[in-house]
């Protein structure tokens, strides 16, 4: 069988000597990074991205992923420990974990998580290797018209990873295409909005400003909040119980399954993934009143979803070429600089890269697994650095990266720039990911756009004969207003009292 | 209507990628927004985008008005100054950069934050700039060879 050739030639791609070794330098880095406060996956991305641009595009990918889904792994530990996220999508394993490592039940605690996260994994990357093709199938014969409606999609996904408020993510979104406008005009050769700066003619660049919005204002914020003092932990074992495996079972498949199709959706991704798996298995659960007091399943669950979430979140990334998620977004750009589009067609072009990429993902899981069970008390050493000696190195991390993008000093001052805007940005609660979105995304939107009108002859009543297309703005529209509906129905029912909204506000996503 | 004081932040926010939008839409109108054959010009994107800004900037500053959550800090708290610090410093170590060299201008950085925005000792600063600068000489130099600036007292780089 077809497909069951393409696994095979993944899996011998990431079981390379050279892959593996990358693999291996991914998740452990991942790992690290998701354990220090502050750092999320977004940002482990941005910072170690410089580091890949001399290796293979296959190879680069295959380490960034690793950091990607490493990361959630560490994060974890730091909820657990010092009931500190490491990364917005285990916030909710704070609740459960951080109670269970009080009474002493640490070990377990990350115990389940591993496992957890390895099970869902797995489950995450059977339906990404089943889903992906025909994603791919769905999308082949797209045209103009609907790669343009896509990408409003995508970008009306960003109310999905937006936090507070509705207005500034939309807002955010737009300054991230404003920003792609500068430079020359790919379809018309005009120089736009460049000030005879010779620097601006090929546009700002998105690494420097994903290092500058994510790296950089994440340790300014933190040097602002300052560090959170490190509780010392006892580990007994890692041992699980029997007790623990039949209470954790069930909502590890249920958390994997819902983790996974929330990781598909456009914006959704793994820190809402998280949140719907607590509340459903709090709201299920035959010991509701344990929750809040440690329920090892209130780790378990949100565990597989936010790791099934990360795999799903690569099927719109690989098949589309619509990041499910603010972390997809940096690594579409990632793909973007080695010169791999992806897109219905990256399938057939480059079997090996996206089955490779997807092989490692299972061969990254397994590595986490058999590190985290022994090794978690070792990194959960790296809690007691001091976060005072550690963000003078990582600063020095981002601006060296900023510069190695392109070898100028014109990277760094990007960075720079980006990152005081960002840390604005994070303190009055402006998201980030949804700047890198517009980026990104912004433009492939104009181009598909000109090819529309080129194809109408400067007629947009085209889109009116393309159902698919007027299918995908209806859903972008239902996905922008949907919310507001809803809201003024319960107003309307006056169920909703002023001032009680979502009071969740994940931190960038 | 919220505090003035408390919608400030956002009012000031909303305003600026307002004209930010603004702005952006009026320079668009330099170029075509649409060509003579009624296609889409170079303009169009950037003045769509630009409307588009003006008006969600323009949503956020009503939100801050007459909204019901803010998100707004209030007063200066005690982190502010030390990040105005360290972001002055981190401009201090870009402007050196072309004077006396990437790394030297980094490990420089590295040591003033910590002996002086941390309150740690000189050689730990010390022992932290010259190391770090030393780490990313050995992965980014002789790993990546990444030439990176060597400022005017070194020849090449």
């Amino acid at each position: 069988m077809e497909l069951l050739d393409q696994i095979l030639l993944g899996f011998q791609t990431a079981l390379s000597p050279v892959n593996l070794v990358y693999c291996f330098v991914g998740v452990v880095l991942g790992t690290v990074i998701g354990l220090l406060p502050g750092l999320g996956s977004a940002t482990g991305v941005a910072l170690l991205l410089p580091l890949t641009l001399t290796l293979e595009p296959v190879t680069a990918l295959i380490m960034l992923a690793g950091i990607y889904y490493g990361t959630q792994y560490g994060a974890t530990i730091s909820s657990v420990l010092i009931a500190t996220p490491g990364d917005s999508a285990t916030v909710v394993t704070t609740i459960e974990g951080y109670r269970l490592a009080r009474k002493g039940r640490a070990g377990p605690a990350l115990a389940i998580a591993a496992i957890a996260s390895f099970l869902a994994g797995t489950i995450g990357i059977v339906l990404l290797m089943t889903l992906a093709p025909v994603f791919a199938a769905f999308a082949l014969d797209f045209g103009p018209p609907e790669m343009a409606a896509l990408m409003v999609l995508g970008l009306a996904g960003v109310i999905g990873f937006t936090g507070s408020s509705r207005a500034k993510g939309l807002a955010m979104a737009a300054f991230g295409l404003a920003l792609a406008t500068v430079g020359i005009d790919p379809s018309t050769g005009v120089e736009r909005f460049t000030f005879g700066n010779v620097q601006l003619l090929g546009g700002i660049g998105f690494l420097e400003v994903v290092i500058g919005l994510f790296a950089v204002a994440e340790v300014m914020s933190a040097v602002h909040r300052g560090g959170s003092e490190p509780i010392r932990t006892r580990f007994r074992d890692m041992l699980l119980s029997r007790e623990d495996w039949r209470r954790s079972r069930g909502a590890i498949a249920r958390g994997g399954i819902l983790g996974f199709f929330l990781g598909v959706l456009p914006g959704a991704g793994a820190t809402l993934a998280s949140f719907f798996s607590y509340e459903m298995e709090r709201r299920f659960s035959k010991r509701r009143d344990e929750f809040g007091k440690g329920a090892i399943e209130g780790v378990a669950g949100p565990e597989a979803a936010n790791n099934a979430a990360v795999n799903g979140a690569f099927v719109p990334t690989l098949t589309l070429g619509i990041p499910g998620s603010g972390t997809t977004a940096v690594l579409l750009g990632a793909f973007l600089l080695f010169g791999v589009q992806p897109g219905p067609l990256l399938l057939e072009e480059q079997p090996q890269l996206v089955w490779g990429l997807i092989a490692s993902f299972y061969v990254g899981n397994l590595i986490l697994l058999l590190l985290n069970l022994p090794l978690a008390p070792v990194f959960a050493s790296i809690l007691r650095l001091r976060y005072g000696l550690l963000y003078p190195l990582i600063l020095l991390l981002c601006f060296v990266g900023a510069y190695a993008v392109e070898n100028r000093m014109w990277g760094v001052w990007i960075a720079f720039v980006f990152g005081v805007i960002g840390y604005f940005m994070k303190r009055y609660d402006y998201p980030a990911a949804p700047v890198i979105l517009g980026l990104i995304l912004g433009p492939m939107l104009e181009k598909a756009l000109m090819q529309t009108s080129s194809m109408g002859g400067g007629d947009f009543g085209i889109f009116l004969q393309r159902p698919i297309a007027l299918a995908l703005f209806a859903l972008a529209a239902a996905v922008i207003l949907g919310p507001l509906f809803v809201r003024g129905g319960a107003l309307l029912a006056g169920r909703l009292a002023p001032g009680s909204g979502q009071s969740r506000n994940p931190e960038g996503g | 209507m919220r505090g003035l004081r408390r919608a400030a932040p956002d009012l000031v926010g909303g305003a600026l990628l307002a004209g930010l939008g603004a702005a952006l839409a009026a320079g668009a109108t330099g170029y075509q927004v649409v060509t003579g054959e009624g296609r889409l010009g170079p303009g169009f994107m950037p003045f769509v985008v630009g409307l588009l800004l003006a008006v969600f900037g323009a949503l956020v500053c009503a939100q801050a008005l007459w909204g019901g959550r803010g998100s707004g800090e209030a007063g200066e708290s005690a982190g502010g100054r030390s990040v105005a610090a360290v972001f002055a410093l981190t401009l201090l170590a870009v402007l050196l950069t072309p004077v006396v060299g990437f790394l030297p201008a980094f490990g420089l950085l590295i040591f003033a934050l910590v002996r002086f925005v941390e309150g740690e000792g000189w050689a730990v600063a010390a022992v932290l700039g010259a190391g770090g600068a030393a780490a990313a000489w050995a992965v980014f130099v002789l790993f990546l060879q990444i030439p990176l600036p060597g400022g005017v007292f070194a020849a090449g780089g």
